[in-house]
């Protein structure tokens, strides 16, 4: 469809965002956006933005604004085979393709960007893949996750009504559908969770036993899909101060859905990194974190939020 | 329950966010009124006695706010001797004109949380002028999204829309064209005046283009501008098959050059034929205007359901006081979606209210509007404003 | 839900017609009644535009215009007569009015068809001699006639039958063919004034010079394109949309005579006698309901308004009495209501009688640019430091001042402002002959002036010889005749 360029670029954008494509030697691309603030001063910092499941780069649009407002250069990626640009299929998505990804862009900003350390932000069930890739990376200076999956095998079970992790390979259905409209093939997910070890209930455990790095996990007290106590379990509280759950009344996976709750939400996430920037920016890795959060410098408006979503619907669409 | 609204926060202060047991914090952000509008079920399919219920509580809440942070209003409400607000009925919470907002800032929060004021579109006279805060701004968009499902259930990636007035660029401050505009935000989206025979002819050429494209297409636009559209393509030869491939939704004035009105179910037949529609219910129309902070949406039907939120009555024009369901009356509205200004209105729309079943088979309370308010002093306004449309 | 409905006649020519080829236009009243008026059509058209009407009334001596409309008047002066009795039940059941003013109405029409005296009079302040449409009057050095500009259009006000009246005598008496097209609010005033022609004599030429029709407010279609397109001069009331739409499809080279959209306010010292202030003030906000352009909608008030609110209230409540309102529709009473409730919310103070036939609004002369009329008096404070003047503007027709003695010198802040007509309080509906109507003297409007100058023969005030005008040139004595 053509499209109006001079209109597009009247848009007074609250962030600036650039798309680079990281091409890979097998031909495939992976998409990633950098978002930075507008203003001269300083970068507080840079955090990377991980999509949840079939999120797509420009749904994240909100949580890069509030994080540019407040001084962070944001990178965001859609990972291989997965909704976005990037090549693949999101049919035939596998846990283990999305720990490539997070790793190709991980390897590509320290490469390309110059980016050594960063703070990494990952949504649901890119927050499993995220557990992991910090417990192994360890150049990830903090970790947030949002309703980020820890137990993956319990929420599949809650998403399909159905444990097909259970099921013997010759008994799964070719496909399984996702929020009504997603196609997915069972065979390669599967396989590939039982033979890469993502599917114990302990392994997130184990692996967040070995990781040192500051946690801020968000979780929904009315999430169906991730329940609080397998996070609890998994972070272990208790022995580390350095980690926090932060608990969102009234909220469903879907945290978007009620934007009131967003918004409190992402005034703490933000508040969050911050407070985070400041405590791994010294020798603190085992420190506690503080016992709130600083206040934002300045908070994106309604029309700033819009203006950001249209534009980057309007840059990815197909 | 009660909870404050967060947005009365100033930034970075914790909305509700409390430390509980070591390294748990809770964040308790709920409000009722947000908690009805952003439910995971639409309101709709609520039975009747529990949306008046629900109804009530967010209104007296709202009521409960704005006398405490809207002088103006307060001043008001005590001199009209209502009673307190739990104890007042609520055909007796004291209405606004709408036509204040044309000579007087009504504002229920700090200025520096308006986000805009936006204006009436009228071009004769003086606009309504009305802020709205992210918390209004935001309802406004939940109520059109828990509506949405009165029209269809639509994967966002599989519509299009043409938006039949300017885009987001060209918007302003007027309330009409920002909210359509907004649909952009949800679907795909371009936006074209029909300003002229070029212009029609790149929309009618534009439509046909994303029927090949699209699983679906939405046009929106003033009653006017689709008639326009459709007796363009109808000189022009071009007769579409959309099938149940369309909506057509429409939004603002029912009226034509010269002030006539365009009759609605002509209009639906005429639109059906020249997009070839499957029915005649893919031809849908929606209310909303800058005072009133929630969109109502017509089923198929061709009911305009009325979300809890919002407490509807018609009015006897001498007392206003609520008239009987079925009779007409003026138009009053207590949206209680409305967080920057006291949204308890009384309007210059004469129409019915109905309640009950509907012929969709939902549940629930509808409007239909008749006509606008044609006072002897206020004649010669509305011939302008047909005419300045018309132009485009 | 609409209970009776009645179907209207047209007028072409004179003559009543029942038939309706381009079909009907339909409405509700105030009072809830269907209605429908036939659209003009062709056929009509091409009767209406032959010459003879236009002709035959041109030929008409002035005194036979005026007897034969005191003949009418007579009729309507007289309570047996059917024509008045059937009008004032229409403006009853049809248009709402109280029999007290539907009553008065009719006694107006009486009144100015059978005031020939004054219909001569007007004539002859306004156009300079009551014979000027008949005869070559001496003007200093010429002699002049009036003829009539030929045919004029008339779109009719809704809101006063007196006015459509006036607008139709006005034409006649300069003896222009009249069209007039009905307001669809009131379609009874025009065509209850050409039966009671009819009733006199069905071939007299004023019967036959006028003709009633109707077409939607700016849509007059092919048929109605032609009558504009025939009209020399236009008489158009209303609102502003209906005069600017006339000045708009108006033939270039036709006069286009507008009234209206006005209002009127008072200026009230009462703090001598405050019940004669009051009961001034309540003639002018009762008289027609305020619908029309003189009737008062604002009063500035010395020394303060609530001192004048008990003895307002009780002349409002007389006049309830003496002259009910009319019957408010479902949309007027609306606005009321809409104001009252702005009112309250600015804080301002507000009285309604029990019945809701009248209201008393205190607020700044701001407020006033909306105003809903049905007897809503706002009343402003009238500080020593205000100036008259600028309250007014060209959009004020009537000033009515109380006491007339006391205040009489406000007229020249006033009329300078934009002001046409200063009046007492309590006069504002009496056109006294004589004076301007919305700036003009409209009679002039409707006329064309035709001179015959002197022969050389006579000597001009400025020179005592001949004028031989080849000769000066020849002589060269031009400048000898400069004065
Ligand atoms: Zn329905």
């Amino acid at each position: 469809m053509p499209r109006d360029e001079k209109s597009e670029s009247e848009i007074p954008a609250a962030v600036t965002t650039e798309e680079s494509v990281l091409r890979l030697d097998d031909g495939r691309q992976i998409v990633i956006w950098h978002s930075r603030p507008q203003s001269e001063a300083p970068l507080r910092g840079t955090v990377l933005l991980a999509p949840g499941f079939c999120g797509r780069m420009y749904s994240l649009a909100a949580t890069a604004a509030y994080l540019c407002a407040n001084g962070f250069a944001v990178y965001r990626y859609d990972p291989l085979d997965h909704r976005g640009p990037s090549s693949g299929e999101l049919a035939d998505f596998t846990m283990s393709t999305g720990r490539f990804s997070m790793d190709q862009v991980l390897d590509w900003l320290a490469r390309e960007r110059g980016v050594e350390s960063l703070g990494v932000i990952a949504t649901s069930l890119s927050a499993r893949i995220a557990y992991r890739v910090a417990s192994e990376r360890a150049k990830i200076r903090y970790l947030v996750t949002a309703v980020g999956v820890t137990d993956l095998r319990a929420t599949l079970t809650r998403v399909f009504g159905v444990d097909h992790m259970a099921s013997p390979p010759a008994e799964l259905p070719p496909t399984v559908v996702f929020e009504d409209r997603h196609h997915i093939r069972t065979l390669g997910f599967a396989t590939d969770a039982h033979e890469r070890g993502w599917n114990p209930a302990a392994t997130t455990r184990v692996e967040l036993d070995r990781a040192t790095l500051p946690i801020v996990a968000f979780i929904a007290r009315d999430d169906d899909w991730v329940l609080e106590r397998e996070v609890e379990e998994a972070l272990d509280l208790a022995n580390h101060p350095e980690r926090r759950m932060c608990k969102l009344e009234g909220s469903g996976h879907n945290l978007a859905k009620n934007p009131r709750i967003a918004q409190a939400m992402l005034r703490e996430l933000t508040g969050a990194v911050m407070a985070l920037e400041n405590c791994t920016s010294g020798e603190v890795q085992r420190a506690a974190l503080p016992p709130s959060f600083p206040a934002l410098e300045r908070e994106p408006t309604f029309e700033m939020l819009t203006t950001q979503v249209i534009a980057e619907r309007r840059r990815s669409t197909r | 329950m009660t909870h404050a609204a967060p947005t009365s926060h100033p930034v970075g202060e914790e909305s509700g966010a409390a430390a509980a047991d070591a390294g748990v914090r809770i964040i308790d952000a709920r409000t009722a009124i947000d908690g009805l509008i952003f439910a995971e079920d639409p309101w709709y399919e609520l039975p009747l006695d529990r949306q008046r219920e629900l109804g009530e509580a967010l209104i007296r809440q709202a009521l409960r706010e704005h006398l405490a942070r809207c002088p103006a209003y307060r001043d008001y409400y005590e001199r009209s001797g209502a009673a307190e607000p739990e104890a007042v009925a609520l055909a007796d919470i004291p209405l606004v004109s709408t036509r204040v907002f044309k000579f007087a800032d009504l504002r229920s929060v700090e200025p520096e949380a308006v986000e805009r004021w936006y204006r009436s579109s009228g071009t004769s006279g003086q606009p309504s002028r009305v802020p709205r805060d992210r918390a209004s701004l935001e309802r406004m968009v939940g109520s059109v999204h828990g509506s949405v499902g009165l029209l269809a259930d639509w994967d966002e990636d599989e519509v299009a829309v043409i938006n039949l007035g300017p885009g987001r660029e060209r918007v302003e401050d007027v309330w009409f064209q920002y909210v359509m505009s907004l649909i952009e935000a949800l679907y795909w989206s371009e936006s074209r005046v029909p300003r002229d025979e070029a212009a029609l002819d790149e929309i009618s050429s534009l439509a046909q283009a994303l029927l090949a494209d699209y699983e679906h297409l939405i046009v929106v636009g003033p009653p006017f501008h689709v008639l326009d559209l459709c007796e363009h393509m109808e000189r022009r030869g071009v007769q579409l098959q959309a099938g149940e491939r369309a909506t057509i939704l429409t939004a603002g004035g029912w009226k034509r050059f010269g002030g006539r009105a365009i009759p609605k179910p002509q209009f639906r037949a005429a639109v059906a034929r020249r997009f070839g529609l499957a029915s005649e219910a893919q031809v849908r129309d929606v209310f909303n205007q800058v005072e009133l902070n929630t969109v109502l949406f017509e089923c198929e039907a061709h009911e305009k359901h009325v979300p809890p939120w919002v407490h509807v009555a018609a009015r006897d024009p001498e007392t206003l006081q609520p008239v009987g369901f079925g009779e007409e009356g003026m138009m009053s509205y207590l949206d209680a979606s409305c967080s920057a200004y006291p949204c308890f209105i009384v309007t210059e729309d004469v129409g019915i209210v109905r309640q009950g079943r509907c012929a969709c088979g939902r549940e629930g309370t509808r409007v239909e509007i008749l006509r606008r308010l044609e006072s002897r002093a206020a004649k010669g306004c509305a011939l302008k404003m047909g005419q300045i449309h018309a132009k485009g | 839900m609409t209970t009776k409905s009645k179907t209207l006649p047209s007028v072409v020519c004179g003559a009543i017609v029942r038939s309706a080829p381009a079909g009907y236009h339909a409405s509700t009243t105030v009072t809830d009644h269907g209605l429908r008026v036939p659209l003009l059509a062709a056929r009509d058209v091409d009767a209406i535009l032959a010459p003879e009407p236009r002709n035959d009334l041109a030929e008409l001596p002035t005194q036979e215009i005026v007897n034969f409309l005191y003949a009418v008047g007579q009729n309507w002066k007289s309570s047996e007569y059917v024509r008045r009795r059937l009008y004032i039940r229409d403006l009853i059941n049809q248009l709402g009015y109280s029999p007290e003013m539907a009553k008065l109405e009719a006694n107006w029409i009486a009144m100015i068809l059978s005031s020939y005296a004054g219909l001569y009079d007007i004539i002859e302040s306004e156009l300079g001699h009551r014979f000027i449409l008949d005869e070559w009057i001496p003007r200093e050095e010429a002699q002049v006639r009036a003829y009539p500009k030929g045919r004029s259009l008339h779109i009719m006000p809704g809101n006063v039958p007196f006015s459509a009246v006036v607008s139709v005598v006005r034409a006649l008496v300069t003896k222009n063919q009249v069209i007039a097209k009905s307001s669809s609010e009131d379609p009874f005033t025009p065509v209850a004034l050409a039966q009671s022609f009819a009733d006199v004599d069905a071939d007299h030429p004023v019967t036959r010079a006028l003709s009633v029709v109707y077409w939607p407010a700016g849509e007059p279609g092919e048929a109605g394109a032609r009558v504009i397109a025939a009209s020399d001069v236009i008489c158009a009331w209303g609102g502003q949309s209906a005069v600017d739409w006339a000045r708009e499809v108006a033939r270039p080279d036709a006069e286009v005579v507008r009234f209206g959209p006005k209002r009127s306010l008072a200026f009230v010292d009462a703090s001598e006698a405050p019940r004669d202030a009051a009961r001034g003030l309540a003639h002018d906000v009762c008289f027609r309901d305020q619908r029309a352009c003189f009737s008062s909608q604002q009063a500035f008030i010395r020394p303060t308004p609530a001192d004048l609110v008990p003895a307002l209230s009780e002349a409002l409540d007389n006049y309830t009495e003496i002259l009910p309102p009319s019957a408010q529709g479902f949309d007027d009473r609306g606005a009321r209501a809409l104001t009252l409730a702005e009112a309250r919310f600015l804080g301002f103070d507000c009285w309604e009688a029990r019945d809701g036939s009248w209201a008393i609004i205190h607020c700044p002369p701001s407020f006033a640019a909306q105003h809903p009329l049905s007897r809503t008096v706002y009343l402003h404070d009238w500080p020593a430091d205000l100036d008259p003047g600028a309250q007014v503007s060209g959009d004020t027709q009537t000033v009515a001042l109380f006491p007339w003695a006391k205040l009489r010198d406000l007229r020249d802040a006033v009329c300078r402002a934009g002001v046409s007509r200063v009046v007492e309080s309590g006069m504002s509906n009496v056109f006294r002959p004589g004076g301007a109507h919305d700036g003009m003297f409209p009679l002039q409007r409707l006329v064309r002036f035709a001179s015959t100058e002197l022969p050389s023969a006579y000597v001009t005030k400025v020179m005592t010889v001949k004028i031989e005008q080849t000769k000066f040139l020849e002589q060269d004595r031009f400048v000898e005749f400069i004065p």
